[in-house]
């Protein structure tokens, strides 16, 4: 029984959607939902950007990706049950 | 993949190109077609001039990017392989039998940029990026819609998020394969087709 309700917990966990931070149009910022075409929210700044993103990817319990300019990973912060923890960087 | 599908992309392949190479492979393959670059095979019996004429008539539609002709440091040399390789390209629609439909895209940094070095261009469909992956976006979604006839295309702010999907998926999925985050963002050509057009099959 006790499994079962973990294995339930970890498939919510999975199915609920990342966050992104993300460069957008000109020099701005966005944050994300993965999956989403269009942005929750645009910034000026990457900073504001990355301090939004985590404050919803706590209240979210979900993992958020900060991604660079050209949209490869700077970093991935997880704030739920990380089913794909982050590791040491080689 | 036939003809009428493959994208023979003519660019640098160096590091400092990739944050534009990634996002123009991406483009292309979420399109519905196949990029064909000099890497996707290390044939050391084949010269790469003969590699090259192949992947040209094997492809209907060709992206030059001219935007590293220049040399940037003292006495480093002027890149030449790029408009050498759209002269044989262009001439290959002019004087092969069966080649004459062919499409190309030239693309450069800023508007204007190649007449001051190539200006015998002038007249062949040219857009500039400004060295960001959104605008490179742009450009080749722009050119399937104008010159390919593809219709009803999402926005390229769009297939931007998508691509950025799809790397954080890329970046969980190599990480539990032990790759580093160099192997990850500089992986072979052809390996990140495959990854991309995985992730397409999945995500539709």
């Amino acid at each position: 029984m006790k499994n079962r309700k973990f294995i339930l917990r970890n498939i919510k966990s999975m199915s609920r959607k990342s966050n992104h931070v993300v460069p957008s149009k000109g020099h701005g910022w966005a944050v994300k939902k993965s999956g989403s075409t269009r942005a929750s929210r645009s910034f000026n700044t990457k900073v504001a950007a990355v301090k939004y993103g985590r404050s919803i990817s706590k209240n979210e319990r979900t993992e958020l990706y900060i991604h660079k300019k050209d949209g490869t990973i700077q970093d991935k912060n997880s704030y739920g049950n990380d089913p794909m923890p982050p590791r040491d960087k080689r | 993949m036939p003809y009428n599908k493959n994208v023979f992309i003519n660019c640098p392949f160096d590091k400092e190109y990739y944050p534009l190479l990634r996002p123009l492979i991406f483009t292309i393959v979420y399109l519905g077609y196949k990029p064909r670059v000099t890497l996707e095979k290390s044939d050391s019996g084949t010269s790469r001039l003969e590699q090259l004429l192949t992947l040209i008539s094997e492809s209907k539609y060709s992206i030059h990017d001219l935007s590293r002709l220049q040399a940037t440091k003292k006495k480093e040399f002027y890149r030449l392989n790029m408009p050498f390789e759209l002269g044989i390209d262009y001439s290959s629609k002019k004087f092969s039998k069966g080649l004459s439909d062919k499409e190309f895209l030239i693309l450069e940094t800023k508007e204007y940029d190649y007449m001051k070095a190539i200006s015998d261009i002038n007249g062949l469909d040219i857009k500039a990026h400004g060295d960001e992956p959104l605008g490179i976006i742009k450009c080749v979604r722009n050119w399937f819609v104008e010159t390919v006839g593809l219709k009803k295309l999402p926005s390229p702010t769009q297939i931007w998020y998508l691509f950025t999907d799809f790397y954080g998926e890329l970046y969980d999925k190599k990480q539990l394969e032990n790759f580093s985050d160099n192997e990850i963002n500089f992986m072979p050509i052809p390996e990140f087709i495959d990854e991309i057009e995985g992730f397409l099959v999945k995500s539709r």
